[in-house]
């Protein structure tokens, strides 16, 4: 297993008459020996360019890649012993599941042809050869339960099955680092569940450096020790996820980490108290009067009865019950937010009420102006 | 809808699948080990063994003459040891002559080969054979030391040795270059029985034209036993035939350099004439007005044509198959000279062994030549019947005159030596072809008038003649400049590429993936420059060059674009080739289209063993070739043919497609056959309704569009852009036409089926004239491209492309 | 949607009229190579009626056909027959290896110069072979490559525009992620096209074996301009010399024996691909 670092890597696409595309901008990242760290972020961010380029399926335009303390920014992604799992899997359709696995392997192989090994008397080392490739075949199929599904045909087989192979063939080969783009993705969401767990599972078994790419927050929270956050070819957060949550580092990891996402509004602080559109509520007094956004987790979020002091008036909007707990669109002056209430506390509210709102300052995010802006408490 | 074929059918087809495999594995292996074989053994003399090559032809003559010319060898090889021959016989001498042709074009002449008289001249001019004068002088000098074996040319028919003879300017004196092998002189052949029956005296040996055209004319009332009709006559119409026609009328003059030949004679006009009228205002007395694709010697073999002429002795091998009297389908037959018109005339015919310019045995050449024109040699010939000895002494002995096996007449052909002369030919082959194909469309197609027949040919040859590329005195082609014109082109090509590769080298990764690609798209490239790019400007170069194709390019002078001239103002062959390939294309590319489109759309029905139908009409697409082409052949024949038969049933009576009809049913006929296979543009039509979306009929079904207009409305359009592509390719195929028309007709009657790339290849490998050829090739890329550009101009406003841009 | 029944039973007499006209004149052929010399010729010139099985088939026929092949007995039809193979044989592996690895570039290779280079090949779909006939005839002479099969082989190693193009078409549709899945497990380039590009080409890859082997079995031009001995002709040439040779009435049932003995590797291919082949056409395995 290994370490994996990236210092300042960028990636620049050529536009049309010598413009360039800036992919991925210095993008600094140490990715400890034995750490699931997830790349995440909105498609286009460079998520999966970053991951690319520690295959060496991309180019490096900038910076320095290291595996293992090795800069390997020029090595051909065969040598880079990594292996990489396929959003669409990229099984080979032409080959059996076991021969799907044992791939990688043959490939590598010292004793390349049955031909020259005959001849050069090395045959027993050449059947010495095969007969480990079969058995690391057999060890992974039966760590990853595909021992029925080994003479199948990857069209034989279903979406689960799959990815499970193609997990089993980076697996085999025992690499250094794996890479994992969006390999959920095409899974239904029960299933996407599921395999979720068992990645994890697998991971803590196999002690391996992981590098997964998803877009989708909630599996990247799960997996995670370490979140990348990436917005717009940068790394917006590097932290544990619980951080990422409880204290993003800016307007945009703010908005994009939780579901329902963080209500953010824009506009004014001063003498503790927070200003927007007219209509005011009391913050912890830490911010200094300037422009800012106030961001509120939607459980952070209180009901009030209609136009109570120190709230703000609003309309229900919408109304989802989730069973244990209920989410309220409410429509205010300060735009929409939203509120998440256990579900016997939201019991009689009713699409169209006139309620109030307040939240817990205690748990207010305040951040710079514009869709970045910097974490200001 | 169809039911899964039970498990054991499908055992079966996979033990039959295996079985072929294998089949075919030993066939592929074995093919391979032959072919490895022979050339490893081949070239393989042994140490002071050489090789000689003789060609021959062995046309009318049938097996008979293959199997003289292999035991003549047979024995030479056995009294020669350390001489082995290795024998070739084309089939029959027009495919002699087109392959000794590209075998010398190829700088592959055999050692030792058949030449007929009339292209001596020709071959002589080209310096393709050896002069013999030397060998001449060394046998009279033997022969006066004694040498009982030396070869004495006073014992040949005169004619027939000077018939070898060319001074540079004419045949019939000057350097000999070859020795006759045998000859004939010309005659009709007749049916006693027929002749009997009719009450008609047997002809003498000085009958006239007008004893034979009232024999035909009592011959063509006569039924035959089944009740059809007999023929009076056939009469071939081959040019030697029609110039030997015109002596007995004295109508054909001849000026001293043979460039004019004057057939326009108030005389031969009206030989001619009656010619013509016997054949086409009379219905039952010459066949060959009725072109049986058969026409020639074999007619006669049936006992249904009365007389059958004028050949020579050729066909008396083959005649003697025919039953004796009595038999099921026997007769008895003998032979008559040529009848007398005001003069009496006759030709020889007659036919050498001649050894190539550059043998490398010349010696061992000429010792074979002598072997097989022996005395020995000649008794054996004549034996079999094929032809007269050409030693004197040979032909009057019983080896020739034997009167056991008929023609009963052998002297009919003798008599007729004293007024048979060897008929000059200038030594361009293309006066032969000219004349040929006017001759049929006088008297065969009869499209035109004998006196258009004659003014065309006229025109035709004086063009030929007159055209003298480069003018009197052409400069050779500066191949210098050229040399670096190709390779200054070849450098900027280069430099690009190099440009390419200099200018901002990519990543490690790209570079590798770059590198990749080049190699892995030049072999395209690396083609492309060679055997596209390089070819195409030579033959812009060769295009305007008097290039001969024999020899080496330096011999090659620049006459510009004299040849392009030639061809758009004058040739008239090659206008006609052009109407002839247009007039098929309009017929063939339209409709075949439309029945290809509508063959699809009946494909697209979901009717039980669909698939069954679809290989059925796609099956003919995959055999095309050469076995095809001979199959057509027959179901064209107007009478007997499968067509015609076809067409008898529904009360039409078919036209004779490659005979008096073929202006206007020729070309027809061929696109005819091209709608047998349409599978392959079906297919491709298929694969394109195949890919409409459903959902697009459904929402216009819903719109309520009927079938008619889902047509109109979604299928079309959709479809648009495969039809263009169909249209296209079709254009562009349909002036390749070459196989069908070289195995079916090769061209004949007349140029009236000679499409554009038969006579591009006539005029490339039979009549040494590759610069023109080139020409031709460059105007047909012209053509096409400019027919792809106007399709693609008129049709950007009807194509649909949206499917195209996928 | 229902089809009337008046408009089914014209869908049937479409069809099987259609099937009678495709199929009829080869039977046709069958059975003339199978008559006896007189009936044979009394079939062609129509002086008999139609049978459609002969009476009495003459297999000798074939066998004649087969000795009368060439200008040597028995080894002529052999010499030709395994010419045949072994162009059409070398010509097949050259396309499919050729084109499948241009293809290959052109779909998935980027390089300079890809999209200029691709364009020009697919003009060269519409040049007619003929522009190029007599200089290459003069440069495979200065080879010294007549009368050997080199000029018919040779050329089919460096591409055929039409199939490189389906290729082409049918490998940009391969999922990238294998290709790159590939190179992390190792492979090159080299590799890539060889492991898995060819494997997963198949349906193109029977299309365009099948349309080599007919056209080049088929061939008639080219091996007429370079073959010229007896022993290196290929079928199709020996066959147009047989019917020079028997050309005539009284020899039609040899010439149509011959015939169908030439046609009959196609027509078993043909049977035997049938599935993959005119299905795979047909269902537009190859986008164009």
């Amino acid at each position: 297993m290994a370490t994996v670092k990236l210092t300042k890597v960028g990636k620049v696409y050529e536009g049309p008459q010598g413009s360039a595309v800036r992919a991925v901008e210095e993008v600094d990242l140490a990715i400890a020996d034995g750490e699931f760290c997830v790349l995440v972020g909105p498609s286009g961010c460079g998520k999966s360019t970053t991951l690319r380029m520690i295959a060496g399926l991309e180019e490096i335009s900038e910076g320095v890649l290291e595996i293992d303390g090795r800069k390997v920014n020029d090595v051909p992604a065969k040598d880079r012993d990594i292996a990489f799992v396929f959003q669409n899997y990229a099984l080979y359709p032409h080959l059996t599941v076991a021969e799907n696995i044992a791939f990688g392997l043959e490939t590598r192989r010292t004793h390349r042809s049955a031909l020259v090994a005959a001849v050069s008397g090395a045959s027993g080392a050449r059947a010495d050869e095969s007969a480990r490739i079969r058995e690391r075949v057999a060890e992974v199929s039966r760590t990853l339960g595909l021992d029925p599904l080994l003479a199948r045909y990857p069209r034989e087989l279903s979406g689960g099955q799959r990815q499970r192979v193609a997990v089993g063939r980076a697996i085999a080969r025992d690499p250094k680092v794996f890479l994992f783009d969006e390999p959920l993705s095409n899974l239904d969401a029960r299933l996407r569940i599921e395999t979720r767990t068992e990645l994890r599972m697998l991971h803590r078994r196999l002690a391996a450096t992981i590098v997964y790419v998803t877009h989708d927050q909630e599996e990247a929270m799960t997996l995670a020790d370490r979140l990348v956050v990436m917005h717009k070819g940068r790394v917006q957060q590097n932290a544990s996820a619980q951080e990422c949550y409880e204290r993003p580092a800016n307007r945009f990891v703010a908005g994009f980490i939780g579901t329902p996402p963080m209500n953010i509004v824009d506009g004014r602080a001063e003498a503790g108290v927070f200003t927007a559109n007219g209509v005011g509520l009391p913050v912890a007094p830490s911010i200094g009067a300037c422009p800012c956004a106030a961001g509120f987790r939607p459980d952070r979020v209180r009901l009030t009865a209609p136009n109570s002091t120190g709230s703000v008036a609003a309309t229900v909007a919408a109304v989802e019950r989730l069973g244990d707990r209920t989410d309220i669109a409410l429509d205010s002056v300060w735009g929409r937010v939203i509120a998440r209430l256990d579900a016997d506390l939201a019991a009689h509210v009713r699409e169209g009420d006139a309620v109030g709102f307040t939240f817990e300052a205690t748990h207010a995010h305040f951040f710079e102006p514009g869709e970045c802006g910097k974490r200001m408490n | 809808m169809a039911s899964p074929p039970p498990r054991n059918t499908s055992a079966i087809g996979s033990l039959l699948r295996r079985a072929l495999a294998f089949v075919a594995a030993v066939l592929v292996i074995a093919a391979f080990g032959r072919v490895i074989y022979r050339t490893a053994t081949a070239g393989s003399t042994a140490p002071g063994e050489i090789e000689l090559t003789v060609m021959h032809w062995s046309g009318d003559g049938g097996q008979e003459e293959d199997k003289i010319v292999e035991d003549a060898l047979a024995e030479f090889e056995k009294a020669n040891p350390g001489v082995r021959v290795k024998r070739l016989n084309p089939g029959d001498a027009g495919s002699f002559y087109t392959k000794l042709q590209t075998m010398m074009a190829a700088g592959e002449a055999p050692d030792v080969f058949y030449v007929g008289y009339e292209r001596i001249a020709n071959f002589a001019s080209l310096d393709l054979l050896r002069p013999i004068d030397d060998f001449i002088e060394r046998e009279n000098a033997a022969r006066a030391a004694g040498d009982a074996g030396a070869l004495d040319l006073d014992a040949f028919y005169p004619q027939t040795v000077d018939a070898f003879r060319f001074d540079g300017a004419r045949v019939g004196s000057g350097t000999l270059y070859g020795i006759p092998k045998d000859f004939t002189t010309v005659g009709f052949y007749y049916n006693k029985d027929l002749f009997r029956k009719a009450g008609l005296a047997f002809p003498s040996n000085d009958w006239t034209w007008d004893d034979y055209i009232a024999a035909a004319r009592a011959l063509g009332a006569l039924e035959s036993p089944d009740g059809e009709r007999i023929t009076g006559s056939e009469f071939v119409t081959w040019p030697v035939m029609v110039r030997t026609y015109l002596r007995t009328e004295g109508g054909e003059a001849i000026d001293d350099g043979l460039s004019a030949i004057r057939i326009a004679e108030p005389g031969a006009v009206a030989a001619l004439e009656r010619l013509r009228a016997w054949r086409h205002d009379e219905e039952h007395t010459l066949t060959s007005g009725k072109s049986k694709i058969a026409t020639g010697a074999s007619v006669f073999l049936g006992g249904k044509v009365g007389m059958a002429g004028p050949f020579g002795r050729w066909v008396v091998p083959s005649y003697r198959n025919i039953p004796k009297p009595g038999e099921p389908g026997g007769f008895e037959w003998d032979f008559a000279p040529l009848p007398r018109g005001s003069a009496a005339a006759n030709c020889v015919l007659t036919v050498s062994w001649s050894m190539a310019r550059d043998t490398p045995h010349p010696e061992e050449s000429w010792k074979l030549i002598k072997w097989l024109t022996s005395a020995k040699s000649q008794a054996d010939n004549a034996r079999l019947g094929l032809a007269i000895p050409t030693m004197r002494a040979v032909a009057e002995s019983d080896a020739f005159l034997d009167a056991t096996l008929p023609p009963a007449n052998n002297r009919g052909y003798l008599d007729a030596i004293p007024e048979a002369v060897v008929i000059g030919w200038p030594s361009d082959p293309t006066f032969e072809q000219i004349l040929g194909s006017t001759m049929d469309q006088g008297l065969k197609t009869g499209d035109l008038t004998i006196a258009g027949a004659l003014d065309e040919f006229d025109a035709k040859w004086r063009t030929h003649v007159e055209f003298v590329p480069g003018g009197i005195a052409p400069e050779p082609v500066n191949w210098t400049l050229f040399a670096w014109i190709g390779l200054a082109l070849l450098g900027l090509v280069l430099a690009a590429i190099a440009g390419l590769l200099l200018r901002a080298p990519g990543g490690r990764n790209a570079r590798g993936e770059e590198r990749a690609g080049f190699l892995f798209a030049s072999p395209w490239v690396i083609g492309f420059l060679l055997f596209m790019a390089f070819p195409i400007l030579l033959s812009l170069v060769l295009s305007m060059t008097n290039w001969k194709g024999i020899g080496p390019l330096s011999g090659a002078d620049w006459v510009g674009t004299d040849n392009y001239a030639q061809l758009l103002a004058r040739d008239g062959s090659f206008h006609t080739s052009f109407r002839v390939t247009l007039y098929y294309a309009l017929i063939a590319v339209p409709i075949g289209q439309l029945l290809a489109l509508l063959a699809a759309v009946v494909m697209m029905q979901k009717v039980r063993g669909i698939s069954f139908f679809r290989a059925a009409w796609y099956l003919p697409s995959v055999l095309a070739g050469v076995g095809i082409s001979i199959l057509w052949r027959w179901i064209f024949d107007s009478e007997g043919g499968l067509l015609n038969r076809v067409l008898d049933l529904v009360g039409i009576s078919g036209p004779e497609w490659f005979g008096k009809d073929a202006a206007w049913a020729g070309p027809p006929a061929f696109a005819l056959m091209s709608f047998w296979l349409v599978g392959g543009s079906m297919m491709v039509y298929l694969a394109g309704l195949q890919q409409i979306p459903r959902d697009l009929y459904e929402a216009a079904e819903i719109d309520g569009a009927g079938p008619v207009r889902r047509f109109f409305r979604v299928t079309l359009p959709m479809l648009s852009p495969v039809i263009l592509f169909n249209l296209i390719m079709a254009v562009i195929g349909s002036f390749q036409v070459f196989t069908q028309a070289f195995v079916m007709t090769g061209g004949e009657p007349g140029d009236l089926t000679r499409f554009y790339v038969l006579y591009l290849f006539n005029k490339a490998f039979e009549l040494y004239d590759m610069g023109y050829a080139s020409a031709m090739a460059w105007m047909l890329l012209v053509i096409v491209l400019v027919l792809t550009a106007v399709i693609l101009r008129t049709s950007a406003r009807v194509v649909y492309y949206e499917s195209l841009r996928k | 949607m229902k089809r009337s029944p008046l408009w089914n039973a014209l869908l049937w007499f479409v069809l099987v009229m259609g099937t009678a006209a495709f199929v009829f004149p080869l039977w046709w052929m069958a059975v003339v190579s199978l008559e006896t010399p007189e009936r044979a010729e009394a079939a062609v010139t129509g002086s008999a009626g139609l049978s459609l099985v002969p009476p009495n088939p003459q297999f000798g026929n074939y066998a004649e056909a087969i000795r009368e092949t060439g200008s040597t007995p028995w080894m002529g039809f052999v010499d030709a027959l395994a010419n045949s193979i072994v162009v059409t044989v070398l010509v097949v592996i050259g396309t499919v290896l050729s084109s499948s690895a241009v293809g290959y570039a052109f779909a998935r290779l980027r390089f300079r110069g890809r999209t200029p280079v691709f364009l020009v090949m697919l003009g060269t779909m519409m040049l007619p072979g003929q522009v190029t006939m007599i200089p290459l005839f003069l440069l495979f002479r200065e080879f010294g490559w007549i009368d050997s099969i080199l000029p018919l082989v040779v050329p089919a190693f460096f591409g055929n525009a039409f199939f490189i193009f389906m290729y082409r078409q049918f490998i940009a549709q391969i999922p990238e992620s294998l290709v790159e899945a590939a190179r992390v497990d190792g492979l090159g380039h080299l590799a890539i096209w060889w492991r898995i590009i060819l494997p997963l080409c198949r349906p193109v890859t029977a299309i365009c074996a099948v349309f080599t082997f007919i056209g080049t079995w088929n061939d008639f031009l080219a091996p007429l301009i370079y073959l010229h001995s007896d022993e290196s002709a290929t079928l199709a040439v020996a066959l147009n010399g047989f019917k020079n040779q028997y050309g005539g009435l009284e020899d039609v049932h040899l010439l149509m024996a011959l015939s169908v003995l030439t046609m009959i590797p196609c027509i078993v291919l043909f049977i035997a691909a049938q599935k993959t082949f005119v299905e795979g056409l047909a269902r537009g395995a190859v986008k164009g």
